[in-house]
């Protein structure tokens, strides 16, 4: 009887001492200072605000009405920007500003994925692979796992200004299946009669050179995706040639990046791109150029029996991240809505142009869909079509870096035109890279 | 509220709560002593600590603008850039695709290696503008021109500004807190600006500056010099005027270290970057740092753990010490009430022993002393109850003797054996028997004799009349209780020779035995009759014994248990009521076998 009151008292004190601490443990709790980034939010990385971040937002609104609870923040990034960022703090595995979700251009793909293949989600159980197009599925794999959400087919085609053509005396058919060769007159007549140019190119980004080395087949590297296919690459030699035609003839605009790129067509500066589809919803951001475009498919080499027209450029993916902070919720989210939602993809193809590079695009009702941008053209059908026909090429991990390389010394030979001397020393650069 | 008391008074409670009292305060003491002084060489030395990660901020800013300035002169060097931003007239196709490499060759070459992706805007005069990342322009050129990084460029052609905007003048910076730094380039000679170079930082570029300087506890605020907050890891205060309590404190001391004391005890880093025009603030928040450094949860259970050890330690040896004394007080309450035999065994620490040895010895002396007691009371008793019975009225031997000549000497031989028989009968259990009980029987046969003597003597005017329940007839009683209030009642309620009766009522009432002596003599006062209980008998009559020692000897036999009451009305009578317990002849001899042992004694005598 004498010990009871004792272990009560000493309970109480417990009790008492424990329960202050709790108080004041919550206190300081209250207070912290939050490091990092905000805590629920599902972050995506990407860009292009008219294509890419508005099909995500687009995602992003239709996953929130069925996941309340969801909270998903789009932030807009430069694509160059997103990889150096991504690499840095996955080389420091600093995890605490991961994004949980990031598009990856199909051209960084494997080299992403060869260094850090560990930190990205495997999707192999979670999406069907046969549903999206080979060479996309390829190139968002490694090791016969399957990283990436195949988004959108980079398949290149020639976009024109019919009004301006129709001035300097071109009509639609005239564009169909040319040759770079009547594509290097038609520019230079162009330019004479109207003083506009058939097409921009920049002296630090070539896609063009890509898409001619694509559609016959070739790339700056070899099937094996790391032996420098260079001196002897007969399409790249055609390709510099191209350029350096299209810009002493004044059938090119000589631009500066991006912006000036895409300002060059919304000022109607220029009649003509060359491009990957995805620039369809840039176009369309001008309104007032509605029913001025049509597309056609991109010219080839009379003489080159492997070049078809067709061939791709850009084209990027989903990934998510396994190490941030909302990893498995950023799974469900990307995996239900890029990977399963086809009416979402009806959706993009409406809104943004987007061509899914899928291996069937006849399941999207948007498939035969006209389109009065470009002169009630069938878009979608038109440029799945030539998808189908797009030659497959080992892009390698160092396409941006032999690039580089290829800017720099075709400074040197755009004078004189000497392509042989160019690429050799371009290629002995490029295999110093490559391994 | 007794028990609480029992708990404070006892011993136990008299060791436990000092003993909790220490613990507590020693565990108060200690643990405040300790964290005040910690805290205080804590707040020095991890302030000047952090100090030093703070100097390294202020020196990667300063690197940091002097790689932007380093950047700035390159592009304004650049023939490249000039060319491009000079020119009014369109420049060839060709000396452009060339030139626009070259503008990003020497950018390249300019740049460091953190600033890779870094967002730069070039924007001439003429129009033309180089933004050196993938992505598009958001604002107008006459937008740009005037926005304030811009004007204030223009202004203050010689210097970069550092300026915070929401949002920038990019696609990738809408909607975001941005930091702008802006410069004029122009010719050295006429001072005419032909560019401005727009540099725009985002927070999480910044971060890298101040990064680990950032813990829970500490944060960073980079502010120009009106005070807007340029960049902090407090992304809510970005874009806004400093406002923060600190701010006020500190903005007129002079020093680089502050240590705040308006209860929020905060260290304060200040570092003027005179380059920049900004001010950087490096906020320790002390308090939450400390609670970092200790773990108060913990210390406060170990406190309360030890305490608590020693506590139930305490409990359990002190209720071992105190056990054989609450075992003794348990004993020394049974010996109050009467009970001897309860000795204490001998265990326990040397003084508990002791006690217990002692108390033991106590206990059998005082035994001893109260069975000496018992005895010599015994015998007294005895004594004064043989005294009393040999309280025999010589006279009235006397008188009976003279009574029975007399009768002799009538001739009247029948009534005269029949007085001595009955004189020798009342003689034989009075004097000869020497036991004290007797039944009722004997005694009513004891007050027929007497009876039967008085109306020898006196003549037959009383009649005596016995009304004895059967079953009270083999009861105890002490003998010669009756006789006296039968002699008062002959003597003193029938004076003159008045006829009268006596009724003798015997009954057993439960466990008690009820006699009342009733007569209808004279009878007397209530008042007297209370007296005549205390009153002394005279010489002639039977026995030497009155009333009053009837009540002694009754009292002396059975305590409270026995009573005598008179109640007497005048000219209607006296009657005496008795009431004692009821003993059984059987029961009684057991009782009473030393006593017959005695009495056999003296009959040998």
């Amino acid at each position: 009887m004498r010990r009871l009151p004792t272990v009560f008292l000493i309970l109480i004190l417990g009790v008492f001492m424990v329960s202050c601490t709790g108080q004041s443990e919550g206190a300081t709790g209250d207070g912290e200072i939050s490091t990092g980034r905000d805590d629920k939010n599902i972050v995506v990385w990407t860009w292009n605000e008219t294509f890419n971040v508005k099909a995500a937002k687009l995602a992003a609104d239709k996953y929130k009405t069925s996941h309340p609870d969801a909270d998903i923040v789009v932030e807009t990034m430069e694509r160059e920007e997103i990889m150096t960022e991504v690499k840095n703090m996955l080389s420091t595995g600093v995890y605490d500003r991961l994004p949980d979700i990031v598009m990856i251009e199909d051209y960084d793909a494997q080299d992403v994925l060869t260094h850090y293949q560990d930190e990205f989600v495997d999707l192999t159980d979670s999406i069907d692979m046969d549903k999206f197009a080979d060479y996309k599925t390829k190139l968002c794999t490694m090791d016969g796992k399957m990283y990436g959400i195949p988004f959108d087919s980079g398949t290149a085609a020639l976009f024109y200004r019919t009004d301006i053509l129709e001035e300097a005396g071109y009509s639609s058919p005239a564009l169909i299946d040319m040759t770079w060769e009547e594509f290097e007159e038609m520019s230079r007549t162009v330019h004479e009669k109207t003083g506009k140019y058939m097409l921009t190119l920049d002296p630090t980004d070539m896609p063009v050179a890509r898409i001619i080395m694509q559609s016959c087949g070739r790339w700056y590297v070899g099937s094996d995706g790391y032996t420098a296919d260079i001196a002897d690459n007969e399409s790249l030699k055609r390709s510099l040639d191209v350029y350096r035609k299209l810009i002493k003839s004044d059938g090119a605009k000589s631009v500066n990046g991006w912006n000036d790129f895409i300002s060059a067509f919304q000022n109607g500066d220029v009649a003509g791109i060359i491009t990957g589809c995805w620039i369809i919803s840039d176009i369309k951001a001008v309104p007032e150029q509605s029913g001025l475009w049509r597309i056609s498919n991109i010219p080839v080499f009379a003489d080159m029996e492997e070049c078809v027209p067709a061939s791709n450029v850009g084209g990027s993916s989903w990934y998510v991240m396994k190490n941030s902070a909302h990893s498995k919720a950023a799974k469900d989210f990307a995996v239900e809505m890029f990977a399963h939602d086809d009416e979402l993809m009806d959706t993009f193809i409406e809104e943004i142009g987007l061509i899914p590079a899928v291996k069937d695009p006849t399941i999207y009702n948007n498939y035969e869909a006209k389109d009065p941008f470009f002169q009630n053209q069938k878009v979608t059908k038109l440029l799945s079509e030539l998808a189908d026909e797009i030659p497959a090429v080992n892009y390698g991990r160092r396409t941006y870096e032999i690039e580089d390389i290829l800017e720099e010394e075709f400074q040197n030979v755009i004078e004189s035109g000497d392509y042989n001397e160019c690429l050799k020393k371009v290629e002995v650069k490029a295999a110093a890279v490559s391994k | 509220m007794k028990k609480a008391r029992d708990i404070f008074g006892s011993l136990f409670g008299r060791i436990f709560i000092p003993v909790l009292l220490g613990l507590v305060f020693i565990s108060v003491t200690v643990s405040f002593t300790v964290l005040y002084m910690s805290r205080q060489v804590f707040t020095d030395t991890y302030g000047a600590s952090q100090e030093k990660v703070f100097s390294r901020i202020e020196k990667e800013l300063d690197d940091f603008h002097d790689d932007l300035q380093d950047m700035m002169t390159a592009i304004d060097s650049s023939w490249a850039f000039r060319l491009f931003l000079d020119s009014k007239e369109e420049m060839d196709n060709m000396d452009r695709f060339r030139n626009i490499y070259q503008m990003e060759a020497d950018l390249e070459a300019a740049k460091s290696s953190d600033m890779e992706s870094m967002n730069i805007l070039v924007l001439g005069l003429n129009d033309r503008h180089y933004l050196s990342r993938t992505e598009t322009i958001s604002m107008t050129d006459d937008a740009i021109w005037e926005s304030a990084p811009v004007r204030l460029a223009v202004d203050e052609p010689d210097v970069m500004h550092y300026q915070v905007s929401h949002g920038g003048y990019t696609a990738t910076a809408k909607g975001r807190d941005v930091i702008i730094i802006s410069k004029a380039l122009y010719y050295q000679e006429t001072g005419e600006i032909y560019a401005v170079v727009l540099i725009t930082l985002t927070q999480d570029d910044m971060r890298r500056f101040y990064d680990y300087f950032i813990t829970d506890y500490s944060s960073f605020y980079m502010t120009d010099k009106e005070g807007m907050v340029l960049c902090s890891d407090d992304r809510a205060a970005v874009g806004g005027k400093n406002e923060a309590s600190w701010m006020s404190y500190i903005s007129d001391r002079e020093g680089d270290r502050f240590i705040t004391e308006d209860g929020t005890n905060l260290t304060v880093l200040r570092r003027e970057l005179t380059y920049q025009d900004c001010m950087i603030y490096g906020i320790i928040d002390n308090d939450k740092a400390l609670g970092g450094l200790y773990n108060m949860p913990l210390l406060i259970f170990i406190c309360v753990l030890i305490s608590a050890i020693v506590l139930v330690l305490v409990l359990f040896l002190t209720s071992r010490a105190m056990l054989p004394l609450a075992r003794l007080a348990g004993k020394m309450t049974k010996v109050q009430e009467g009970d001897f035999m309860e000795y204490m065994p001998v265990e326990g620490t040397s003084e508990v022993r002791n006690l217990a040895v002692t108390y033991n010895y106590m206990l059998d002396d005082i035994k001893s002393y109260i069975d000496e007691l018992m005895n010599t009371q015994q015998e007294k008793r005895t004594a004064e109850i043989k005294a009393l019975q040999m309280q025999i009225n010589p006279h009235y031997i006397y008188n009976t003797l003279a009574s029975i000549k007399w009768m002799v000497y009538a001739g009247d031989r029948e009534k005269t054996i029949k007085m001595i028989d009955a004189f020798i009968s009342l003689l034989r259990n009075t004097i000869s028997n020497a036991d004290e009980f007797i039944t009722v029987k004997q005694e009513v046969e004891n007050l027929n004799n007497y009876t039967l003597i008085n109306q020898m003597r006196y003549g037959d005017t009383v009649r005596v009349a016995f009304h004895v329940e059967d079953e009270c007839m083999d009861c105890l009683m002490p003998k010669m209780i009756l006789q006296p209030f039968v002699e008062n009642a002959f003597f003193h309620a029938f004076p003159s020779g008045r006829k009268g009766n006596i009724n003798i009522y015997m009954e057993k009432t439960g466990e008690n035995l009820a006699v009342s002596i009733a007569d209808d003599g004279v009878g007397m006062k209530q008042d007297r009759a209370d007296m005549e209980l205390n009153r002394d008998t005279k010489k002639e009559h039977f026995s030497g014994i009155g009333m009053h020692n009837v009540r002694d000897r009754l009292s002396l036999l059975y305590g409270d248990e026995a009573e005598v009451l008179i109640s007497s009305v005048e000219n209607k009578g006296t009657t005496v009521s008795i009431r004692l317990p009821a003993m059984s002849s059987e029961h009684s001899d057991d009782n009473n076998a030393g006593t017959d042992g005695t009495e056999e004694g003296r009959n040998g005598l």
